[in-house]
């Protein structure tokens, strides 16, 4: 503490008190105030803290340094070294009428520094400048009874009782230490109360006080601001100018360590009293406090090892900073002041280790505590992550419905069109291939899972042309539509139609009627070329409990419709569609003002789904054209990895690039697991990266915990996928020789007389074990049915 | 892969130790030693198990020398010469590295690693297709910085990934934990922060969709708090 800069200083005991010190003592009562507004004459120190100021005492000017009494009683006790080097005891607070003592050197100098035995409470010392031979570290007793001036009040030491005469002054110390030398710095050894560590003019020296004729002595600049880590007593830091030495006393010739050079000196150096090894050092004019982690030192003894460091710096407040002081008690705390006195509480954080649990929670440690913090779903509104939707995914049975393929995207949640779409393509690839399997006229079965794409391809030179009118309409129109049996079972997969090659749409409308789908089916309607059933479609809608009373605005758009190329319908339609929000009244529009043959303003609309895009291409769009549109759409899908693609690719190469791209997006293994399943027996299962997907899949739920879920997902895949059959891992076998039951029958081969001796034959359906095959001993029988104990189930009776 | 266990040292040296026993867990051989040469302060392996990545090693340095070298390196395994090799330096980071982790592969096409320097940084690394790599048998990468935040305002210490690779923790020297997600578009962003004493930070409310995910979670955490203050050490 030097001129006016303030310094700070937490009592020792009364953790919520502190004093800040620059011209005059001024106490502070430290409070949590979590309230934004403040009490009259408290001043905010953080976000949580607000000090208020308790008292004031300006009695001792000049003042040099401050030390706190050590003991919890008396309170608020400080010596104080001032300028001519007295050293004042002077107390703030409740008591503060009682009067101080002063204990004046012989000679006047400046005292630098003081320091309270931390076990003998009534030894003080002080360490003053040189002053010609005189001794410069004096250790005053303050229950000294040896008071010249005032011999009357001898039997008056104790200090918290006010003594009633004033100024009580002590002129002889109890150790006089240092003779012609300056004392910059001084601390107290814990290792022994008679121990007193000095930072001397040119060295670093321990006297000892029960042989005050000796000390130990280093020479050194490191000579100011010594200090020993609380935690660990035989380690001492001091710095000179920019550099801090560290010094371990069992070996004090020279620092074990020096720390990296500051260009500002130095001016405060602290252990952190509530963590080993951690050093808070600031220098001049600066704004941050640097801190030195030790933590994993505690013993750098030898001369080549060098202990590791970590070197932080934190910045408690945007001025410089004055002075700092660690809280004794709480954990990392300190407050910092700045030379015009604003204060700020402030921790310096851990360093923070965290680790995710499979769960999606997250668990981290901070200081001593550990904390976990989990993803609450309660509200649904927020996008979950994939790791929870899988796992919640996981529970709900999704993708093992195989009968119903399409409500796996309910179990999904129903939230993601894109699932919504996969499971639709694939449950119609299912259907289709069933219907096939009846009809056992199975030339297309392949194909099905092959995808649009590569059906589309086949297609070529079968296609008939039909030309249409659009219905209402009074005039024959030139709209052509292409037919084949290719483009019809296209037509199956996007679900517009159902079986066969009747072009029937109809209970396709209805279904979408049903869910209020109200604008696609009026799409779906106009184009099969019925304008009629669209807008009665869209009537219906607007009459329909929450439907959009603008329907009946686009079906009376739709009735105006004219096959005049240079009506004034045609012209604002094209113009106006544009601004249609829903991407179906928008792609009807442009239906039906476009020209034959280019429908861009349908194939290109993104909104609409893909499938409704690929029927209408089938139905519209001439071999060359549609090849092109399904191949450009298709690189599309595969790009953005959006699954509606998979509609045209199928589940083959193409697929797989395509879910490739899905699972580097999202993450989502398990419906790429799922639909690739769905797809055997093919060859996407033997692709690396399918396999791969499954694996992780299954890894998922193990490190979920999910045993039965994996079971589950083991079993359905071993149905689809046969070659992915696990090996069996429990085997009967026989009481007398141990030998397994079964491996024995499958493995051995007929050897000698053959199977039938034992009572085995080679054939399956008459297999029955009557006899161990290994040592032909008679297996047991059940008590009930007499079949012998060990004989498959399958070929029980 | 089996039981392999790495380690790295502030000498610069990586190890690879390996139990070839299962039941006999007291017995750890030395199977590899890698040279660094930079002082090394953290190390993560790649968790992909796919056949198709050979193992992989990323080590990170704190080495604060002022000479410009690369501070996260990888190290792969090769097949033909069984041992590990240099495969990628990032040479973008130059800053001393505290934390480094690979996010669990989970299928995809590439790796995904993420740095805690003085900012958090994610990188993705896809490896270039076998016939396009050198005969030399190492993978070569297509490295790709995908996000870097300086949110933190400091040194970052710890990252860590959850189970699938898809939300990104980091803590730093603000005493803050924050998470990090990545859209639909790939773009990552902060979606959480939390305060290490486990109180959401004032004033964030513009932090989007885990905000409010985890302030709901404080009520579960004040339970586990009160659970552990029975327990906690006093060091």
């Amino acid at each position: 503490m030097s001129g006016s800069k303030p310094d700070i200083l937490w009592a020792p005991h009364h953790v919520d008190r502190f004093v800040v010190c620059d011209s005059e003592l001024s106490l502070y009562h430290i409070e949590s105030a979590v309230s934004s507004e403040l009490k009259a004459g408290s001043l905010r120190l953080s976000e949580e803290t607000t000090a208020t100021l308790l008292s004031i005492n300006s009695d001792t000017p000049y003042m040099k340094c401050v030390a706190w009494y050590p003991k919890y009683d008396p309170e608020c006790l400080l010596a104080v070294g001032q300028a001519n080097g007295r050293v004042v005891l002077t107390s703030l607070g409740q008591d503060h009428n009682s009067k101080s003592k002063d204990f004046v050197p012989k000679h006047a100098r400046q005292c630098n520094t003081l320091a309270w035995n931390p076990l003998d409470s009534n030894w003080l010392a002080a360490g003053l400048d040189k002053h010609r031979a005189d001794f410069s570290v004096l250790i005053w007793d303050i229950s000294s009874k040896y008071a010249p001036e005032t011999a009357v009040a001898t039997e008056k030491v104790r200090l918290s009782t006010g003594d009633p005469e004033a100024g009580l002054v002590v002129t002889k110390p109890l150790y006089e230490l240092g003779q012609n030398d300056a004392c910059l710095s001084l601390c107290w050894l814990p290792r022994d109360q008679k121990l007193l560590l000095a930072g001397m003019h040119r060295n670093l020296a321990i006297f000892d006080l029960r042989n005050t004729s000796q000390k130990i002595f280093v020479n050194t600049k490191a000579v100011q601001g010594v200090t020993v880590d609380p935690y660990f007593h035989d380690r001492v830091a001091s710095f000179y100018e920019g550099q801090v030495a560290i010094w371990d006393l069992r070996k004090f010739e020279k620092p074990v360590l020096t720390l990296t050079e500051q260009p500002k000196p130095l001016t405060k150096v602290a252990w952190c009293p509530t963590r080993t090894g951690l050093l808070a050092t600031l220098t001049r004019d600066s704004n941050i406090i640097r801190l030195y982690d030790m933590q994993h030192t505690p013993t750098p003894i030898g001369d080549e090892t060098e202990p590791t460091i970590i070197e932080r710096s934190v910045q408690p407040c945007e001025n410089y900073i004055a002075s700092f002081a660690w809280h004794p008690t709480s954990q990392n705390r300190m407050v910092v002041v700045t030379p015009n006195r604003t204060m700020s509480d402030f921790t310096v954080f851990e360093r923070i280790s965290l680790a995710w649990s499979p769960v999606t929670s997250l668990m981290w440690a901070c200081g001593r505590h550990l904390y976990e913090c989990t993803e609450e779903g309660k509200a649904s509104s927020l996008e979950k992550d994939i790791a929870t939707k899988m796992r919640l995914r996981a529970l709900s049975r999704y993708g093992l419905d195989t009968e119903q393929v399409w409500r796996n995207h309910l179990l999904a949640g129903n939230e993601d069109p894109q699932l919504k779409s996969l499971w639709y393509t694939l449950h119609f690839m299912k259907q289709y291939t069933e219907d096939m399997d009846q009809k056992l006229t199975g030339n297309k079965g392949p194909l099905v899972y092959a995808g649009i794409k590569s059906i589309v391809k086949s297609s070529l030179g079968t296609t008939e042309n039909l030309r249409h009118s659009r219905s209402g309409s009074d005039r024959q129109a030139d709209i052509i539509q292409y037919l084949s049996e290719e483009r019809s079972l296209a037509l199956q997969l996007c679900g517009w139609i159902k079986k066969g090659t009747d072009l029937d749409v109809e209970p396709f409308l209805n279904s979408l009627e049903q869910e209020g789908d109200w604008e696609r089916a009026a799409a779906v309607a106009l184009f099969n070329l019925d304008i009629r059933r669209a807008i009665q479609i869209l009537n219906k809608g607007a009459s329909s409990g929450k439907g959009d009373l603008n329907l009946n605005v686009v079906a009376m758009a739709l009735s105006g419709y004219t096959d005049e190329k240079n009506s004034l319908w045609r012209e604002m339609c094209s113009t106006l569609r544009l601004q249609l929000n829903n991407p179906y009244l928008c792609a009807m529009f442009a239906f039906l003002t476009s020209e034959s043959g280019s429908y861009d303003g349908v194939l290109y609309e993104n909104n609409v789904a893909v499938r409704d895009r690929v029927a209408f291409a089938c139905k519209f769009l001439n071999d060359a054209q549609l090849n092109r549109f399904i191949e450009k759409l298709t690189n599309e899908m595969k790009d953005a990895g959006n699954l509606e693609g998979i509609l045209l690719t199928g589940l083959t190469k193409d697929g797989v690039d395509l879910m490739e791209s899905y699972v580097d997006r999202t993450g989502d293994v398990q419906t790429a697991s799922y639909c690739m399943l769905q797809g055997s027996p093919s060859e996407v299962l033997k692709d690396e990266r399918v396999q791969y997907w499954i694996e992780n899949y299954r890894n998922l739920l193990d490190a979920w915990r999910f045993w039965h879920k994996r079971a589950e997902f083991d079993i359905h895949r071993s149905k689809l996928d046969p070659s992915s059959k696990p090996l069996a891992q429990v085997f009967v076998s026989c009481n007398f020789c141990g030998k397994s039951i079964s491996y024995s029958c499958s493995a051995i081969p007929h050897q000698g007389r053959g199977f039938s001796q034992y009572g085995v034959s080679g054939s399956p359906t008459k297999s029955k074990v009557t006899s161990c095959p290994g040592c032909r001993k008679p297996l047991p029988r059940c008590a009930l049915c007499l079949i012998n104990m060990g004989t498959p189930v399958s070929s029980c009776p | 892969m089996g039981l392999m266990l790495a380690t790295c040292s502030a000498d610069g040296v990586v190890r690879i130790y390996e139990a070839p026993d299962v039941m006999n867990l007291s017995q750890w051989s030395l199977q590899h030693e890698i040279s660094c040469k930079l002082s090394c302060s953290c190390i993560s392996w790649n968790p992909s198990s796919s056949r198709a990545h050979s193992p992989m090693i990323a080590v990170g340095s704190d080495d604060n020398s002022p000479n410009i070298l690369a501070k996260v390196q990888i190290y792969e395994y090769n097949e033909n010469t069984r041992k590990y090799a240099k495969a990628e330096a990032l040479m973008t980071v130059t800053d001393p590295v505290h934390d480094i982790a690979f996010a669990p592969n989970l299928g995809r096409s590439f790796h995904i690693l993420a740095v805690a320097t003085k900012d958090v940084r994610i990188f993705t690394l896809k490896p270039l297709r076998k016939e396009l790599t050198s005969s030399g048998g190492l993978t070569k990468f297509e490295i790709h910085i995908v996000a870097q935040f300086d949110n933190h305002n400091s040194q970052v210490w710890r990252v860590s990934w959850n189970i699938t690779g898809t939300v990104l923790a980091s803590s730093g020297d603000d005493g803050c934990v924050r998470l990090w997600k990545a859209n639909y578009m790939d773009n990552w962003k902060c979606t959480g922060i939390l305060k290490g004493n486990g109180s959401p930070v004032n004033g964030s409310s513009q932090q989007g969709i885990f905000n409010a995910s985890l302030g709901s979670a404080n009520t579960s955490l004040q339970n586990s708090l009160n659970g552990s203050s029975a327990s906690r050490k006093q060091s």
